[in-house]
């Protein structure tokens, strides 16, 4: 009992990092059909910037990898994807490649390809008793923080004119246009709103790792992405739930398989990835998501 | 002068010339019906007057200025809003956010609240349902939603992309209703149609396009009469009524 309550939560956790990835990657896919693979770097951009501030006052650290990462995504968008915005998918995807590796490469260059451990608020390790059941402190605040900062953008994407905007763009970018909605802007907010979602990531994520290394934001931008898929592209609800459900389906497997299988977890999780994509092609959550609205 | 004059305008999607050296113009006030066959170039007018497809030649003159170059939203800026084929009625959206986004163009955003009950009252049907999902209205419905929504920009030049279509025809009848009302309070409409049964009750002059260019245009009693309606639609005459 106390193991399968640890595992819920350690299951819900894990889903709650993914989601916050694939809801990144999803507002920028929905608005301009965009898969940033980049956003693995805007992560892992953040994970270095908590590295350098360790030591600082931990708000402050945190507070300066979101700005750091919101204006990388920022200057990104202006730089990389603006020239080749009404480009074809393939050409953005390429495009994102490219900065994806682009900045990976020039974060090796700085501090080299090897880890760099450094210790991100010791005490998030340390497990809160309920009970009988131990739950890493981390687990609890990751589920927190992913509440409330899904809460929030729910909340400026039904209540504020802008948010409007982008529910609008990312279901029909140019009827939106038509309307009179500026390209220019719905896509720059969406943009840091990406990154906004990332620098929470790195920061969660670099206190469960303690570690900064150049590639380690692609696992989660492969999520990400995938959850975004599974999620029904363009459902920014699908793609939470998406995320959810990855998270919570890669810890499960980790419980239930054998433990000469659970190397093979990921092979799992992506063999149930593609059931979902030749049962449901159009998405897990597209239906659902449609009656639901974020 | 004329409110919009469109001179030479050729649109090609790759080698395919979707339009080709297509000329109008359109009285402030006036009426304007282009009617075609499937795949004759209509919409593909209505998106490039609209500014969401680039000319491959021609020129687009708007109140005097040209539209060459200007982002969609920046051409519904200047006044003009297209009520697209289809309706594309947001997803995920309820009616009154729906509606919201048609005053994102208006450049008072003072007067937004107004214009918003002025609408409730001349579309009560809206008002009902403001706080459901736009696209479970019935089509008809939709239609509507689509007209008001581009109404709220407040547009000097409404251009209507088949509005009738998939309605029945009780629809039909409130759509063609609402035309005649923007009509008689001045709003310059460009009405694309497939079938020309309706157009006569609110069309000054009607185009006809065939096969990206103009086959028939004038008076629309002259070409709505005209033995070479028939002809013109299959693309094998070309001339005045």
């Amino acid at each position: 009992m106390t193991y399968a309550v640890q595992t819920m939560v350690d299951a819900v956790s894990v889903g709650a990092l993914y989601a916050m990835s694939a809801l990144g990657i999803g507002l920028l896919f929905g608005i301009m059909r965009l898969i940033n693979f980049a956003q693995s770097e805007f992560v892992t951009v953040g994970v270095y910037t908590l590295m350098l501030s360790a030591g600082l006052w931990f708000p402050f650290a945190a507070l300066l990898a979101i700005v750091v990462v919101v204006l990388l995504a920022l200057a990104v968008e202006r730089a990389a994807f603006r020239p080749v915005r009404d480009a074809d998918p393939a050409t953005l995807l390429i495009t994102s490649f490219a900065v994806s590796y682009l900045l990976q490469y020039a974060l090796v260059l700085i501090f080299g390809a090897r880890p760099i451990g450094f210790d991100l608020l010791p005490q998030l390790g340390q497990p809160v008793l309920i009970g009988e059941v131990r739950i890493p402190r981390l687990n609890i605040v990751t589920i927190v923080v992913t509440v409330v900062l899904m809460a929030a953008v729910a909340l400026f994407l039904r209540r504020t004119r802008i948010g409007i905007e982008m529910r609008a763009a990312a279901v029909d970018f140019r009827m939106a246009r038509l309307l009179g909605v500026r390209a220019d802007r719905v896509i720059a907010v969406a943009f840091g709103l990406s990154g906004l979602l990332a620098a929470v990531v790195s920061v969660l994520f670099a206190a469960q790792t303690g570690t900064a290394s150049p590639a380690m934001g692609l696992q989660l931008a492969l999520v990400g992405f995938v959850a975004t898929v599974i999620g029904g592209m363009g459902s920014l609800p699908g793609a939470v739930l998406g995320g959810l459900a990855v998270g919570a389906v890669t810890v499960l497997l980790q419980a239930v398989l054998p433990p000469d299988l659970r190397v093979y977890r990921e092979a799992f999780v992506y063999a149930a990835v593609i059931a979902v994509l030749v049962l449901r092609p159009q998405g897990l959550f597209r239906s659902a998501a449609m009656r639901e609205r974020v | 002068m004329s409110l919009l004059a469109v001179e030479g305008l050729t649109v090609k999607y790759g080698p395919i010339p979707a339009l080709r050296d297509v000329t109008l113009g359109m009285a402030e006030g006036e009426t304007l019906a282009v009617v075609g066959a499937n795949g004759a170039g209509k919409s593909t007018l209505t998106l490039a007057i609209a500014g969401a497809v680039r000319p491959f030649a021609g020129r687009i003159t708007y109140d005097g200025n040209p539209l060459a170059g200007l982002l969609p939203e920046e051409v519904t800026r200047r006044g003009i809003a297209l009520v697209p084929e289809g309706r594309h009625i947001f997803e995920g959206l309820t009616v009154e956010e729906n509606l919201l986004l048609g005053l994102t163009a208006r450049a008072d955003q003072a007067s937004a609240r107004g214009a918003l009950d002025d609408i409730y009252a001349a579309f009560p049907i809206l008002l009902e349902r403001r706080g459901g999902l736009g696209t479970r209205l019935s089509g008809g419905e939709q239609q509507q939603l689509a007209i008001a929504r581009a109404l709220l920009s407040r547009p000097r030049l409404l251009i209507l992309d088949e509005p009738s279509l998939g309605l029945a025809p009780i629809m039909v009848d409130r759509v063609y209703a609402i035309l005649a009302d923007l009509r008689r309070r001045g709003v310059t409409l460009l009405l694309i149609e497939q079938n020309p049964g309706r157009i006569g009750e609110v069309a000054d002059r009607v185009i006809v396009l065939a096969n990206g260019t103009v086959q028939l245009s004038g008076p629309a009693a002259e070409v709505l009469a005209s033995e070479r309606l028939g002809a013109a639609y299959l693309g094998e005459t070309r001339g005045a009524a």
